[in-house]
């Protein structure tokens, strides 16, 4: 154990979405597992995801205003699905793949 | 290769259903989509020994266990205040030759554990593999088909024990994906802290520990709670809510956490702390209105899959293994008298019935809806309980007995008094069924 803990994800400091899924551990096979099946630009229902998916992989993109998907980010909860079952079609990543929790 | 059973999933639900299978001696193949078992999965996380000990007999003396739980703390938080109960016991602590009451675990090391003592007893594990639906003929459930070339496997029996995410469960309509206000999203932390650390903040021994979970204020308006359990070298901290409530509150799970973690009566808990891993998942709440069909021809569902939660008690775990274990136990049966219909496996839905599992989650199903309708009560009755201890422990020259007065005037002002009675009414009715 360090004496002096990390300063990038102390507790005394607020700690960053990014910095936080720095500390998960992926196994990536860069084939994504989430679709958008809907309208990308369907904003009224697609809004919500930027927030709630709390692993930040829906944003807007600016240029074209069309969602983009970050799927590497994914720490698999299925939130998505449940928010906006018509728009997203998220699956397992394939076997194997995807996050692998050390403490969980 | 033949097998009797085909278990989805290697969660506490899965696994208990293995454990039992293989000791009775079936052919059992469980399958799971992680590369070790546990690296998907989470939870806050406490197990309940009674549970566990009718599967593994003396785990307490292998298993990767964290802390017993001795003390429970119960925080209802308002904007600068917070009021706080506590219960400590030692009949919750372990005895000679007996386990504590409940111990914290990471599920990653407890399920990799857990899954052993299944391939320990001759249970096949299949793992990487995802399965992506049912083999279904003529109405039964004959099997299923994975993400491996040539993925059909075939078995008279599948139990499903796929977690929150049922997909296949609801591919065939057993169960069906629940809406966003029936299920719960929680975001965790693992912070790790020197072991003398703990025991000195958490005011622990080595055999002891803690856990708090915080009420009101501190979710800002979002149905749910933050929880804070003492492990061996590090704490969990997390925070939950109904998926509706972070979408509607525009709140962001990892914000809220962040701002748990700087509240004012936790922070001093955490200092210094490194977090070693950030996790999310979901928590079923739908409860017994919402219950999936348990039994079918070939198939039986387990665990998070079938909705097993109580999360008024943040009981899950031992809904799991209870679950499974029955399961497992019908299954075992059915092998037996080779009998796999609905009509022999509708066994398990009664030992369901006669075991606290069904029997909790009929008398908690008014619960959820009468939290789920009155979202103010969480937010309210949080105020009028700081309020009134405010009043009472302020110390400013006024006599008691006007203070007393005072106190349930202020009291009344905040909240119509004929809503109190009614609220109050309305809630020992749904806990009281």
């Amino acid at each position: 154990m360090k004496d002096s803990p990390d300063k990038k994800n102390s507790v005394n400091e607020t700690v960053s979405i990014e910095d936080k899924l720095f500390t998960i551990n992926y196994d990536h096979n860069h084939e994504t597992h989430i679709t958008c099946i809907g309208d990308p630009k369907d904003w009224e229902v697609l809004n919500p995801l930027q927030w709630t998916c709390p692993a930040k992989v829906y944003t807007k993109n600016q240029e074209s205003g069309s969602l983009d998907i970050d799927f590497e980010n994914c720490i698999e909860c299925g939130t998505c699905q449940i928010l906006c079952p018509d728009h997203i079609l998220w699956v397992y990543p394939k076997g194997g793949y995807g996050i692998r929790n050390r403490c969980g | 290769m033949n097998f009797d059973v085909i278990i989805i999933g290697a969660g506490a639900a899965g696994n208990a259903a293995a454990i039992t299978l293989a000791k009775g001696g079936a052919k059992v193949l469980q399958i799971e989509r992680g590369k070790f078992p546990g690296e998907k999965n989470l939870m806050g996380g406490i197990i309940y020994s009674s549970s566990l000990e009718e599967i593994v007999p003396d785990f307490w003396k292998n298993a990767p266990i964290e802390r017993p739980i001795t003390e429970q703390n119960y925080w209802v938080s308002d904007k600068q205040s917070v009021t706080k109960l506590g219960y400590s016991d030692d009949a919750f602590k372990a005895k000679t030759e007996a386990p504590a009451h409940a111990y914290t675990v990471l599920r990653s090391e407890f399920d990799k554990w857990m899954a052993g003592e299944a391939k320990k007893h001759g249970a096949m594990f299949l793992p990487a593999t995802v399965v992506l639906d049912l083999i279904v003929e003529d109405g039964k459930v004959v099997g299923v088909v994975t993400d491996r070339p040539n993925g059909e496997i075939r078995a008279p029996l599948v139990i499903s024990g796929e977690g929150v995410n049922a997909f296949v469960s609801w591919k065939r309509n057993f169960g069906s994906k629940p809406k966003p206000d029936e299920v719960a999203l929680v975001v965790k932390e693992v912070i790790e802290l020197p072991e003398d650390v703990i025991e000195d903040r958490f005011q622990i021994s080595g055999n002891e520990g803690a856990s708090y979970e915080i009420f009101g204020d501190i979710t800002k308006g979002c149905l749910g709670y933050a929880f804070l359990y003492t492990n061996r070298k590090t704490v969990s901290i997390g925070v939950g809510s109904l998926v509706a409530d972070f979408a509607n509150n525009e709140i962001a799970s990892y914000e809220l956490l962040e701002h748990v973690k700087n509240h004012k009566s936790i922070k001093p808990f955490l200092k210094g702390g490194k977090t070693i891993e950030y996790a999310g998942h979901l928590i079923p709440e739908g409860g017994y209105k919402k219950l999936p069909t348990l039994v079918a021809d070939g198939f039986l569902m387990t665990g998070d899959a079938a909705l097993m939660v109580n999360a008024v008690h943040r009981e899950g775990s031992n809904f799991a293994f209870v679950s499974g274990r029955l399961a497992g136990e019908v299954a075992l049966e059915a092998i037996k008298n080779k009998d796999f219909s609905s009509g022999f496996l509708n066994a398990y839905r009664k030992k369901l019935e006669d075991s606290f599992i069904l029997k909790d989650l009929k008398s908690y199903e008014d619960v959820f809806p009468f939290f789920r309708k009155r979202r103010d009560i969480l937010n309210d009755y949080p105020q009028l309980i700081s309020y009134a201890a405010k009043s009472l422990l302020t110390v400013d020259g006024t006599p008691k007995g006007k203070k007393k007065k005072n106190m349930v005037k202020g009291v009344l002002k905040m909240k119509n008094p004929a809503q109190i009675v009614k609220d109050l009414y309305n809630l020992l009715k749904v806990l009281g069924k």
